[in-house]
């Protein structure tokens, strides 16, 4: 890349950071930031903490274990354990690293239980991306965390192989694991589209999650998201992910442009960012998309 | 359109097997016709041709929507794909390969680091494994090591070389993987051509 164009896409990026925060603190929103820099306690570390270290880059000073943020909202998570936060919505931006990756993050957390101030937000976050950045999301991805703990038990849960076949979408693994009456097992054989219906029809436990699923489905559909699917058999990656969880993307994306969801840690939140690789960026600054 | 990426070599001869054996022509007319090409492109379906190792990677990529590659390329990769279904073809397995039977094989030559670490785990012996990517009955023969772990199906190649097989393990056949955010892009599509293998297999 030509020095003139390495300038551009510094200013750019910086520009764009600035953009986003000053859109959403006229919004109402308070602006967070926090250490890139995280620090762990041996002895504190939650299941969760140590699901993540394989993902993180970490080392070892004294009895401190240091890491690189590797995700906004679980670093928010942790800060709103420690601290009591004292406003409803916040913003932020900065860089991620997680394991082999730099990505910039610009997102939103609403701390409420409320689903139609939740879908308000994601309204705003879709809206913003529309008017001020070169990204038509294209497909959007709908999951609902607490489907798993209803379709199978605790122990199903815990064991490895049953989880991965679930991950990998391996209906004969599953088949020779659970049998052909499981509810896992005859909920993947339906075809996708019809899946969430199925579901609805013969497992009354999944109707709430269901309508749920639905109610935001509609919503990204008035917001104008050309292809919406539902994934009913996502793990979540966190366990405080409790409830609907989405993911965007632009056409000839493999990751999510997008991604959010609702939480609770300690009380009910839902947060949404944009994961920009500095690749897609530098991209579009190519492509002068930004200029 | 939607892009297979499929293995090279001797699991391409079995898909073409299989194909025919489906009554597929519209796959295996173009896929028998080709001699050096990496690309094939038919009506509504593209091939890429590539080593049995880089399918997933294609297919995680994204590059590849659809991709046919052994269970055992999957076991050692760990990728973030969809592992839709087994093909009946391709079959084989695992196997502990030495001169000769020993009560223990501390050292074990293979490409196959994964497989091999986890089945000595499993049966709680330590092991030094040495990484090769190829002819690995050598390592056996000239007592480099004390065992291989490789993928056997008729033995012969493990005979010529002096070697017998110790000890059978997991069975190996090909599987249809897909790449995840595809699998729902376009799901109608890959499901039909789920059902066009199921059908008659």
């Amino acid at each position: 890349m030509s020095l003139e164009k390495n300038n551009q896409y510094l200013l750019e990026k910086k520009r764009k950071e600035m953009d986003f925060l000053h859109h959403f603190h006229l919004l109402g929103y308070d602006l967070l930031d926090l250490s890139l820099l995280e620090e762990f306690e041996w002895d504190r570390l939650s299941e969760d903490d140590l699901k993540m270290m394989k993902s993180r880059h970490t080392w070892q000073t004294g009895h401190s274990l240091l890491s690189l943020r590797s995700d906004w909202t679980d670093a928010i998570v942790r800060y709103r354990k420690k601290y009591k936060l004292k406003t409803d919505k916040i913003a932020y931006s900065g860089p991620v690293f997680p394991m082999d990756k730099e990505k910039m993050q610009f997102g939103m957390e609403i701390f409420t239980e409320d689903i139609g101030k939740q879908i308000d937000t994601m309204k705003e976050l879709i809206q913003y991306i529309k008017e001020n950045m070169a990204l038509s999301l294209n497909v959007a991805v709908i999951s609902h965390y607490s489907l798993l703990k209803k379709l199978l038990s605790e122990n199903e849960r815990q064991e490895p192989e049953i989880m991965r076949y679930l991950d990998e979408r391996n209906l004969d693994g599953l088949t020779e694991r659970l049998g052909d009456s499981h509810p896992v097992v005859r909920l993947m054989s339906q075809p996708v589209p019809e899946q969430l219906d199925y579901a609805k029809a013969h497992y009354p436990d999944l109707r709430k999650p269901v309508e749920e699923i639905k109610r935001w489905q509609d919503q990204l559909q008035k917001n104008s998201i050309p292809v919406v699917y539902c994934d009913l058999f996502s793990i979540p990656p966190q366990s405080y992910y409790k409830g609907i969880f989405l993911q965007f993307y632009t056409d000839h994306a493999v990751e999510p442009v997008v991604t959010g969801g609702q939480y609770s840690s300690p009380t009910r939140a839902f947060g949404m960012a944009i994961n920009l690789s500095s690749l897609s960026l530098m991209k579009n600054i190519e492509r002068g998309k930004f200029l | 359109m939607i892009t297979i990426a499929l293995s090279k070599g001797r699991q391409l001869e079995d898909f073409i097997s299989f194909l025919r054996q489906q009554k597929l022509s519209q796959w295996y007319t173009s896929l028998e016709s080709i001699s050096r090409e990496l690309l094939i492109e038919t009506e509504d379906t593209r091939f890429l041709l590539v080593k049995g190792e880089d399918v997933p990677v294609y297919v995680e990529e994204g590059v590849a929507d659809l991709g046919i590659t052994g269970s055992d390329v999957l076991y050692e990769q760990s990728r973030e794909i969809n592992n839709l279904m087994d093909l009946p073809f391709g079959y084989c397995h695992f196997a502990l390969a030495a001169k000769s039977e020993k009560e223990a094989y501390p050292i074990v030559a293979t490409k196959y680091v994964k497989y091999t670490q986890d089945y000595f785990d499993s049966i709680r012996q330590p092991v030094k494994i040495i990484p090769l990517k190829g002819s690995v009955e050598l390592a056996a023969t000239i007592d480099m090591a004390d065992a291989i772990m490789d993928i056997v199906q008729t033995g012969t190649t493990l005979r010529e070389n002096g070697l017998e097989e110790q000890v059978c393990l997991d069975n190996i056949n090909a599987r249809l993987i897909a790449n995840k955010h595809a699998f729902f892009s376009k799901n109608a599509e890959i499901q039909a051509i789920i059902n066009q293998l199921k059908e008659r297999g």
